[in-house]
């Protein structure tokens, strides 16, 4: 602490104040955008302490009416400097002055903490030199590189999905001609040991059966009546002649349950 | 009063088993289509029938006998040993054999000299029984009792009446005679209803089955006669000048369409029973005949050769402009419509052969049923499966029959002579 400072007169007190708040929201701004800017990835940054700093020139302070000595740099460093500082050194009772610009107001302490101090992870001090185009420019390269990323996960995963679904197309062509095999086994199984000229009602008869592991016929439910009751007579006994039914080549096509439909030849 | 409970369980057994299946149900998901049916013919074992013997024909022989020749079952030998007991067959040993369905039966002689027979038709395969009957008959006409049981064999197994039990008239020539003869469906057992040394053309049944409309020359011109079976009585419905023929029944029985040359070429005519209310159906300059009805009484099919060559149209029992029928060949004659009212036979000519032909009367697609030559007079068995039809073979007159489909050929009939002109009477009663 400097004692000179504490107790010389604070020419531009009000102005200052003022100044403070409007940097402090526009460092509010630029931590809102900024932060999330980096806060995905890791890349290092470069940060500079500002726990020792060096005591201010007097001279410099002492003149804060006068924008004249250096109207440059003034309005160009401004937001970034202000931006960590205050953050990493919340509770510090010196003046947070920047290091190479020079201060626009009297170093004084001060009086409350900063805001939102909360806001940013403590972890990742942000730099306090970097311009807004660095960022910028960090920015759109991890953008790229991320989309590059992404890009590639996608690929990869558009390739792994093409093998996958390529294999199950085959499985399942070659399922369902294993399921078509079976199908037509049975149907001329059971439909070789239907007699012959009985005529159908006036539906088509529609049995559902429950079929063992080993083909064998279990319980036949007639579901729905051929209006000849002869020819559902026929049907059922001929569905367990045909018991043990034929097994598909492919077990994962065996299916417990079969609906049986009858239609008319039409030959 | 011992089988109630029996019943019972077997329904409560029912209900277990579609409740059992209620979880198939909801998630049954392969189908399989059977489209048609094969050619297997019903494996049946028909028993000799215990007691029997005291009939002068056993039962159990006429039963295999009909249903044989319908080409639709196949026999399962079954020995000549009656069953012991015709309520408890044993399953597995009939399965053993092959037989899908099982006949037994028994005979007793009544204390009145009639006899009794039972008879009980088993599913082997579902092993249960399908249908009983207990019926009583003179002895001597044990070979009807087998008819009838064949029927309820026959219609219980394929959905439809049988026609054992059913007659056939015909005309029969032995020598200078011309015999009307009534005859069991398969020929046999022929009876002379009319005899006389002028022919006898085309006989009709009436819908009952007790009258048969002809016509006889016997007055050196054809003339329609009306005879009821059992009497013998006779009538004259149509001998108007010229030439009276082609007596076709109407559904109801109540009159007669018929053929009349009484005012010029051959046309037809609409008549009462008793010859009262002649009515002419059509004006036209051709010659129409050979008229049958529709099912449904509301049509009449004839053949007529308006067109040129004789083809079939049909027209409206109350009059109008006839629309024709058939179109495939130049000679088509002799329509008859099946009972169910779906189908046309006739005589066409393909090649120079007379061929049994029949039509689709909503598709219009034709088949020709036969391979002989010189066919005529075609009539649908009552229950429409069959067409008995005449025929030549060595240049004497036969009756053949084939099914609808064309698949099953009989033998022509019994029956000594030149036999022709077929009409299948209807089912009995």
């Amino acid at each position: 602490m400097n004692p000179a400072a504490m107790t010389r007169e604070e020419p531009g007190k009000w102005g200052s104040l003022v100044l403070a708040v409007c940097i402090h929201g526009a460092l509010a701004l630029l931590l809102y955008y900024g932060v999330q800017w980096q806060t995905r990835p890791p890349e290092p940054v470069q940060v500079d302490l500002v726990r020792s700093l060096p005591p201010l020139p007097q001279p410099q302070v002492v003149r804060p009416p006068e924008p004249m000595p250096p109207p440059k740099p003034v309005p160009k460093e401004e937001p970034p400097p202000l931006k960590k500082p205050d953050i990493a050194l919340p509770k510090a009772p010196e003046k947070p002055i920047k290091k190479e610009k020079p201060p626009v107001e009297p170093p004084k302490p001060v009086e409350k903490p900063q805001p939102k101090p909360d806001k940013v992870p403590p972890a990742e001090p942000k730099p306090q030199q970097r311009s807004a185009r660095e960022i910028e420019a960090d920015r759109q390269r991890l953008m790229l590189d991320l989309a590059s990323d992404e890009a590639r996960r996608k690929a990869q995963a558009q390739t792994n999905a093409k093998n996958k679904a390529e294999l199950d197309s085959a499985t399942t062509q070659i399922n369902a001609r294993a399921r078509d095999a079976w199908i037509a086994a049975i149907s001329q199984k059971v439909g070789s040991l239907l007699s012959t000229d009985i005529p159908f009602g006036s539906q088509q008869p529609v049995f559902i059966i429950e079929l063992l592991p080993t083909g064998e016929v279990g319980a036949v439910h007639l579901q729905t009546r051929s209006g000849n009751k002869a020819l559902d007579d026929a049907i059922e006994r001929a569905i367990k002649k045909a018991s043990p039914l034929p097994r598909p080549t492919r077990p994962e096509v065996f299916d417990r349950n079969l609906q049986f439909v009858f239609k008319p030849r039409t030959d | 009063m011992q089988r109630k409970p029996f019943i019972q369980r077997r329904h409560f057994l029912q209900a277990g088993s579609v409740l059992a299946l209620a979880p198939a149900l909801a998630r049954a998901e392969l189908t399989v289509e059977i489209s048609g049916l094969g050619n297997e013919r019903i494996p049946i074992a028909i028993t000799t029938f215990g007691g029997e013997g005291v009939l002068p024909k056993p039962i159990s022989d006429v039963v295999r006998a009909d249903l044989e020749r319908t080409g639709l079952f196949r026999l399962v030998d079954t020995g000549d040993q009656p069953l012991a007991d015709i309520a408890r067959p044993d399953w597995n040993a009939w399965r053993g054999k092959g037989a899908d369905v099982l006949l037994a039966g028994s005979v007793r002689q009544l204390a009145n000299g009639g006899a009794e027979a039972t008879f009980r038709l088993y599913d082997v395969v579902k092993q249960a029984e399908q249908k009983s009957a207990v019926l009583s008959f003179r002895a001597e006409l044990g070979r009807n009792a087998g008819h009838w049981i064949a029927d309820r064999v026959y219609e219980q197994l394929l959905g439809v009446p049988g026609v054992f039990s059913t007659q056939i008239a015909y005309v029969q020539k032995s020598g200078r005679h011309y015999m009307l003869q009534i005859a069991e469906y398969d020929g046999a057992n022929p009876v002379s209803a009319f005899t006389d040394d002028e022919p006898i053309i085309s006989p009709a049944w009436s819908p009952d089955g007790k009258r048969v409309a002809y016509v006889s020359f016997a007055l050196k011109k054809p003339v329609i006669y009306l005879q009821t079976i059992a009497t013998g009585n006779r009538q004259v419905v149509a001998n108007f000048k010229g030439s009276n023929s082609a007596p076709a029944w109407s559904p109801d029985g109540r009159r007669l369409s018929i053929v009349l040359t009484k005012d010029g070429l051959s046309q037809i005519y609409l008549v009462n029973l008793d010859g009262s209310g002649l009515r002419r159906l059509m004006q036209t300059d051709g010659i129409d005949t050979e008229p049958c009805f529709s099912l449904d009484g509301k049509w009449l099919y004839f053949t007529s050769d308006r067109s040129g060559g004789p083809q079939i149209y049909r027209v409206s029992v109350d009059g109008g402009e006839a629309q024709r029928v058939t179109f495939d060949g130049s000679y088509n004659v002799s329509p008859h419509v099946s009972p169910d009212g779906k189908t046309l036979a006739y005589i066409g000519r393909n090649n120079g052969k007379f061929q049994l032909t029949v039509q689709d009367l909503s598709s219009q697609q034709t088949l020709i049923l036969t391979d002989t030559t010189k066919d005529e007079s075609p009539t649908f068995a009552p229950n429409g499966r069959l067409i008995l039809y005449a025929t030549e073979v060595g240049g004497r007159g036969v009756l053949s029959a084939v099914s609808v489909d064309g698949k099953i050929r009989y033998k022509p009939l019994q029956g000594n002579g030149d036999i022709r002109e077929p009409a299948w009477g209807p089912l009995a009663v």
